[in-house]
């Protein structure tokens, strides 16, 4: 896994290393190793992609903020297949029921974007308590086909019985979003010095929350809460053994993958105004874990590049004049690939090339 | 199993490779050939010894044969198309269940060549025939899989992994929760109460209904 050098030996060997020779892989290594510049690349990363994007990838800046958007989520998602090593199916029922109670009190609370945010992430987490708690009890395939129930049921009472609320098969349809701060026309566009970059409100406003929903990962992964979840990951009996109250972090790994689902659906329901049933539907649950895997389980940005790859695929390949119409052919070629070749995902993908540049440096 | 293995048997594949090459030598022929197909499968019939292994005794094995005629743009057309069908019921076991009794049905229709003959036997016979008998319950559309793979395997998952018995009781199970709620007026809880159904039966015995004991943490 590629978070392993982190540990303290390597970085205080790293470190040592750079202080004596002053190699550029040495430095680098330091840099990447500190919080700050953790958070400066994901904001360079976040400023410059929709302009790359639109002029080099046939992009468009809707599907960049969808992009990011579940890059959220799938970031969350690795905190708990990646780290913890819990793999849970129903994940979607976080995602979709945040942007359910996201778009409800966008339409009958208050329309304010952050409070519309807040709503949402705070309905997935209390979800989560309630489906992690249940599912927790049980490891393995048996926990991911419990969760798959829950993401289930939930598509159906959403379906049916709660149709007065989610309005059904037609998703809900009256998502009301106010103004950001009461000032900021959210769908509006932006003032002159950004608008080099980026020519959408929404765009910067779910780019925010990526570069804080990245900073909040990466500081849960690298303190000892994370490394709590690494342990567990590696073997769950000598983590137990240790001392550890496994099951009580094996449940706030599963709460915090959620919040990170819940900020994800909120935006999802900001981003389109609307919110689909589908969003509740297991190909949810299953896309995201293709995302999560695609990009490189138990690395801090791979998903997000996962999630990215998987809708360009979705959403670009498939308008190419011949090849479009066999976009989930593609995606399932590249998946096996990518798999086959790399198993740690895209993510992998660059580490390996970058030892093969640096010549191996820490791995 | 093996069978069908000799001589008499009718598979997808050939049946395939057939209309796709008549259809294609149609399509050469300026499509004259198409107006009159005939598609005939030879029957398809689990041979005793097989029969005896795995106690099923034969109900019907016969074949059926229909005739469709056509006006297309001022063509007629004629389809025959006839069909093997083959029940057998399995008399080791019977499940109780209430008023519904009775013996359980399998059925079986061709299987495949090439190496994964033995498990699409055993996977894909019970699967097409589910897809056969349920394909005049619901509406078939592209997504059909999508929408039966998660019960499907829910319903392995709770009769207990590996146990034949428990996938048909679980099957019973959900469904006639599912039918009983649509009768009793509670349709929109119909979906919502299988999947309630499974987790309580995962989170209470996730073994599975007749499954053995196993690591379940």
């Amino acid at each position: 896994m590629s978070d392993e050098p982190r540990d303290a030996t390597a970085t205080a060997a790293a470190d040592a290393d750079a202080e004596v020779t002053g190699g550029f892989a040495d430095r680098w290594a330091n840099f990447r190793d500190r919080e700050i510049s953790t958070v400066l690349l994901t904001v360079v990363g976040v400023a410059v992609f929709p302009f790359l994007f639109n002029n080099f990838l046939d992009g468009y800046t809707q599907l960049a903020t969808l992009m990011l958007i579940y890059g959220i989520f799938a970031v969350g998602f690795d905190i708990l297949l990646g780290y913890t090593g819990l793999l849970s199916f129903g994940h979607a029922v976080f995602f979709g029921g945040a942007a359910y109670a996201a778009g409800i009190f966008s339409a009958s609370v208050s329309s304010s974007p952050l409070l519309v945010l807040l709503a949402g992430t705070a309905f997935a987490v209390l979800l989560a308590w309630i489906v992690g708690f249940l599912s927790l009890r049980r490891g393995g395939i048996y926990f991911a086909i419990l969760t798959l129930t829950f993401g289930q049921m939930s598509f159906y009472l959403a379906a049916s019985p709660l149709a007065f609320l989610t309005n059904g098969e037609n998703g809900f349809t009256s998502v009301d979003i106010g103004s950001l701060l009461g000032v900021i026309d959210i769908h509006g566009g932006v003032p002159f010095p950004l608008s080099m970059l980026v020519d959408n409100m929404l765009y910067v406003f779910v780019a925010v929350m990526t570069v804080l929903s990245v900073a909040m990962a990466n500081r849960i992964l690298h303190s000892p809460y994370g490394t709590v979840f690494r342990a567990i990951r590696e073997n769950e009996r000598r983590a137990e053994f240790v001392g550890l109250n496994v099951w009580r972090y094996k449940l706030m790994a599963f709460i915090i993958s959620a919040a990170f689902a819940g900020i994800a659906g909120s935006l999802f329901a900001i981003e389109g105004n609307y919110v689909p049933l589908e969003s509740l539907y297991w190909t949810e649950s299953g896309r995201i874990v293709i995302m999560t895997v695609l990009g490189g389980v138990g690395s801090l940005f791979g998903p997000l590049f996962g999630a990215g790859l998987y809708l360009y695929i979705e959403n670009i390949v498939s308008g190419f004049p011949t090849l479009g119409p066999f976009w989930h052919l593609i995606l399932g070629v590249v998946f096996v690939v990518a798999v086959v070749l790399f198993p740690d995902g895209i993510w992998g993908g660059i580490n390996y090339v970058r030892d093969m540049v640096v010549g191996g440096e820490d791995e | 199993m093996t069978a069908n293995r000799d001589g008499n048997e009718w598979n997808r594949r050939r049946f395939l490779a057939m209309a796709g090459v008549t259809a294609g030598a149609g399509m050469l022929a300026g499509c004259g050939g198409l107006a009159n197909q005939e598609f005939i499968a030879d029957t398809v019939v689990l041979p005793a010894a097989d029969q005896e292994e795995l106690g099923f005794t034969s109900l019907v094995e016969e074949t059926d044969r229909r005739e469709y005629s056509r006006s297309v743009a001022g063509q007629d057309v004629n389809a025959t198309v006839e069909s093997a069908i083959s029940v057998y019921a399995q008399t080791e076991f019977e499940v109780d269940f209430g008023d519904s009794g009775g013996p359980l049905l399998f059925r079986f229709d061709g299987g495949e060549d090439g190496l994964f003959a033995e498990v699409s036997e055993k996977l894909a016979a019970p699967a097409s025939a589910f897809g056969v008998v349920g394909g005049p319950l619901a509406n078939v559309n592209p997504n059909i899989g999508t929408e039966q793979l998660v019960p499907a395997f829910l319903t392995v998952v709770i009769g207990g992994v590996g146990k034949i018995e428990g996938a048909v009781v679980a099957g019973l199970m959900l469904g006639t929760l599912q039918v009983l709620l649509i009768q009793t007026g509670n349709a929109a809880w119909s979906q919502v109460g299988i999947y309630a159904l499974a987790a309580l039966v995962l989170l209470v015995r996730p073994q599975g209904l007749l499954g053995s004991e196993v690591d379940v943490s």
